[in-house]
């Protein structure tokens, strides 16, 4: 195995040595001293010097770029970050105008932090939701080092701060503009008060902070006046006092959270009496009733965007009274709210500008969506995810209104037919992205239809569909598909798909999970002509092979690999894959019998970018988890009935993988790992999901699983 | 008859361009205002400005007849706005000439650049500045040094040092 492992290795191009690896394995860990590398350039710097052509090849050209020009360089690098860390390893020229260059810093651990901002200094952003501990000391080091500098933070995965951190952050970064501090569970009024001297705050965030109250609030809404971005999602210790303090103070608020809190009608009224307020958020409010909106009276002109999804209370009678008031609103959303009935749907009529409508999972009526279809002509997003009572009357009405409609969702709406499909492509010809998963009364009259149609379709959802090879001929015509998800049809083919492959070359996502009859050929075809590919999905594929995947790498901005339940594939393909697409970040192999070490260790080396990995039921030895656990990124491990895996083992690479968020296991290794081993890993920020699952001797075959999927719909 | 600007070279050779073509440049636009006509230039030699001339002259006479109303509406837009690398040249046959005329090794290049930023000529800049950081695009640190030929400075235990910081300190973005 490990010759094979080394030739291939040899045959690399590029690549260092592979005796590194081992290094990795066992280096010492502890944060390194801040870095001597940026001593100053030994370059001079001259700007538009004489280029007389002396031995122009012997010379270093970049020499004579200020560093003005390297920065412009660094900033069209700016959506390749690894070429970024290329550049930085270069020389020590390119190190020093990277470390200046830098603005955005997301550590994969807090105790490499004081490192890394000694190493940039003009960090404007720290996002510190990889790093699920953070001190305080971690804390007065950030604020220390960036003073000034600094603009945002970003502590909402992060735990073990207390309000002296948050304060010393506060006190030293005047500039600070951006807070995220949802998901602090801990943290009380102490640290509102302490975000309260933050003078310059715009953006804020708090939510689940459950231990503030309208004290806290209140310093916040005194202190930071400028603020215009605020949510309070979760905070039930904050009532109408506090709301309305801050709907006082603050005036500037564009945009306001107050989903799941215990606003009532009274906050709400001085809320929406913000001058500039554009965004409100009252998800699952549940103590706003019809009749607290009955009395409001002053306008809220400003209002835009309003989201008003799981507030049951809410019923046709306030939803008018609210909507007389807010009349430059664009975007409504009523998901899971009351029934769509005329009577509610007629209030829309008072909106002229409504432009997006959202009804997701509500039981709706043909008459409420006949309604809305005379009340709203200037539609371009619909969403009527998973209602009940969509019928091909309803749907056509409003789409033949509204022809400038560039969103439609109508997944599960099983009801619907070609008659619908006919409408929708006549009318909507501007349609951008359209969900129709599981309407599967619709024929391939509907796909042909959508096909010849609808040419600037990019995102086309038909999942659970009938769809055959004819219709993927005819969906082809539409060039500029970018997301293309046809899991469980199970009556496409290679054919169908080879038209896809020549016809879509912007395709960036595709979606096979259990479309069975895909074979090697089909994804051949797809990885030569959909070179953007970035995404692909093809679990319970069996006919692929090692094949599918040597074409896949080629496709070198593939992130997202799933490929369960195909035991065709072996070590080969996946270490093609490993090596071809360095962005690769999440991988699932499981139940890929036949993946085992030689993989792991080649995964190890080149994709320096893998954040995720599914294992289970891979011939995975403790040798290939240890490789595995040199990748520094790797956060979420997924490692059920791994065969030659020992508690040893385990032990040895939960120890080693320093940035694991989430470990999904056996619970027969519980008992067999020592104790302080387990609590070490979790103080180090990793929770661990014990599973019972017995191992599943065979792969479910289409059949049997199409059975049990229509056994749950019946 | 157009207005003639004279342009003098680094090692003194003179050309004369007309007034369209030598306003591509801000610098010189702004020279002009102030009433001189022979514009020295001694930082920039006469080989990179007669490459100059030919990317002003080809990019002057299309933004004076513009194909279309779309590709002008463009090349006003772009002349406001500052540098950005996701703004292409709408022209598709411009672009085609764009590509052709950065076929040229890095050290032309960079003169190129070193000259079009002193004479403020951004789409030329941008141009040649997004070619090489195609060039950098996707590369090791060491293929990076092979070709632009840089000498690498540091010592084989600071540049492993490096490498292992740059693996595990912080997240690609």
């Amino acid at each position: 195995m490990a010759e094979t492992v080394g030739n291939l290795c040899r045959k690399m191009h590029g690549g260092e040595g592979f005796d590194t690896l081992t290094l990795d394995l066992f280096s010492r860990a502890p944060s390194p001293a801040p870095c001597s590398y940026s001593k100053p350039a030994k370059r001079p710097r001259v700007d538009g010097a004489v280029t007389m052509g002396k031995d122009e090849d012997r010379q270093n050209p970049f020499d004579f770029l200020s560093e003005e020009i390297l920065f412009l360089i660094l900033d069209s690098l700016e959506s390749e970050p690894l070429s970024k860390k290329s550049f930085s390893l270069v020389c020590r020229s390119f190190y020093t105008a990277e470390s200046c260059h830098r603005r955005e810093l997301t550590p994969l651990r807090s105790g490499l932090l004081p490192a890394a901002l000694a190493r940039y200094p003009s960090v404007e952003k720290v996002d510190l939701s990889l790093c699920p501990t953070v001190t305080d000391t971690v804390l007065f080091s950030v604020g220390n080092c960036l003073r000034s500098s600094l603009r945002s933070i970003d502590l909402s995965r992060s735990k073990g701060f207390s309000h002296a951190g948050i304060e010393s952050v506060v006190e030293n970064c005047a500039n600070l503009v951006e807070m995220n501090l949802s998901n602090a569970t801990d943290l009380s009024d102490a640290a509102a008060a302490a975000i309260g001297r933050a003078r310059n705050l715009e953006r804020l965030w708090l939510a689940r902070c459950k231990l503030v109250t309208d004290m806290g609030i209140g310093c916040i809404a005194v202190g930071c006046q400028k603020l215009k971005l605020l949510c309070l999602k979760w905070c039930l210790g904050i009532s109408d006092l506090g709301v309305a303090l801050v709907a006082v103070k603050c005036k500037q608020l564009r945009n306001l959270n107050l989903s799941f809190t215990l606003v009532t009608g009274a906050g709400l009224e001085v809320v929406l009496q913000l001058p500039y307020l554009e965004d409100l958020a009252l998800v699952g409010c549940l103590c706003i009733d019809d009749g607290s909106l009955l009395s409001l009276k002053q306008e809220c002109k400003s209002l835009q965007v309003l989201n008003l999804s799981n507030s049951q209370p809410i019923n046709h009678a306030g939803l008018s009274s609210l909507l007389n008031i807010t009349v430059g609103l664009r975007q409504l959303n009523m998901a899971y709210c009351c029934m769509v009935t005329h009577s509610l749907t007629s209030s829309f009529r008072k909106l002229a500008k409504l432009q997006s409508v959202k009804l997701d999972g509500c039981e709706v009526t043909t008459a409420g969506l006949k309604t809305i279809a005379n009340a709203c002509v200037s539609l371009t997003e619909l969403s009527l995810r998973k209602c009940s009572g969509v019928t091909d009357d309803g749907l056509s009405s409003i789409v033949m209104k509204n022809k400038g409609l560039t969103n439609l969702d109508i997944t599960c709406c099983g009801n619907i037919t070609d008659l619908s499909l006919a409408n929708i492509t006549s009318s909507c010809t501007s349609l951008i992205t359209l969900q129709m998963e599981s309407c599967t009364l619709v024929s391939k009259e509907g796909f042909r239809l959508i096909g010849q149609h609808c040419h600037l379709l990019e995102h086309l959802d038909l999942t659970d569909n009938e769809l055959d090879d004819e219709g993927l001929k005819a969906l082809s015509g539409c060039h500029k598909l970018s997301i293309l998800k046809i899991g469980i049809c199970f009556k496409i083919s290679d054919e169908g798909l080879i038209h896809i492959a020549k016809n879509c070359p912007k395709l960036r996502e595709l979606d096979l999970y259990r479309s069975a009859g895909i074979k090697d050929a089909g994804i051949r075809a797809i990885a030569h002509g959909c070179p953007q590919l970035q995404i692909t999905n093809l679990a319970y594929c069996t006919w692929i092979t090692d094949a599918s995947l040597r074409a896949l790498s080629k496709c070198s901005d593939l992130n997202t690999l799933e490929i369960r339940g195909c035991p065709q594939v072996s070590s080969a393909g996946v270490v093609a894959i490993a090596v071809g697409c360095p962005k690769l970040t999440k991988l699932d192999i499981k139940k890929c019998y036949y993946v085992n070490d030689g993989a792991m260790l080649i995964l190890a080396r080149f994709s320096r970018n893998l954040h995720q990995i599914n294992l289970s039921y891979c011939s995975i030895t403790n040798v290939g988890l240890l490789a595995l656990a040199s990748v520094g990124c790797l956060q979420n491990m997924t490692i059920l009935h791994l065969k030659g895996l020992t508690p040893n083992g385990l032990a040895a690479a939960l120890l080693a993988c320093g940035g694991l968020t989430k470990v999904k296991l056996n619970s027969s290794f519980k008992p067999l790992i020592p104790r302080p081993l387990l609590e070490h890993v979790e103080e180090r920020g990793c929770v661990f999901q014990w599973i019972d699952k017995p191992f599943q001797v065979e792969l479910e075959s289409s059949e049997i699983w199409t059975k049990q999927l229509e056994e749950m719909r019946a | 008859m157009a207005k003639m600007i004279k342009l003098v070279s680094g090692d003194g050779a003179e050309f004369e361009v007309e007034e369209e073509v030598a306003f591509q440049s801000k610098i010189i636009k702004d020279i002009v205002a102030d009433a001189d006509d022979v514009i020295p230039l001694p930082t920039v030699s006469s080989k990179v400005l007669i490459q100059v001339i030919e990317y002003c002259r080809k990019h002057a006479a299309v933004n004076s007849f513009p194909l279309s109303p779309s590709s002008s509406a463009a090349a006003a837009a772009s002349s406001s706005s500052s540098i950005s690398y996701s703004k292409p040249v709408s022209d598709p046959a411009l672009r085609a000439w764009d590509n052709e005329f950065v076929k040229l090794n890095n050290s032309s290049l960079f003169d190129i650049v070193i000259a079009a930023n002193y004479l403020d000529i951004e789409e030329l800049v941008d141009l040649v500045l997004e070619t090489v950081a195609d060039r950098i695009k996707g590369k090791q640190a060491q293929e990076i040094r092979r070709q632009f030929n840089i000498e690498n400075d540091f010592t084989p235990e600071e540049e492993e040092a490096l490498r292992r910081e740059n693996s595990w300190a912080f997240q690609n973005n």
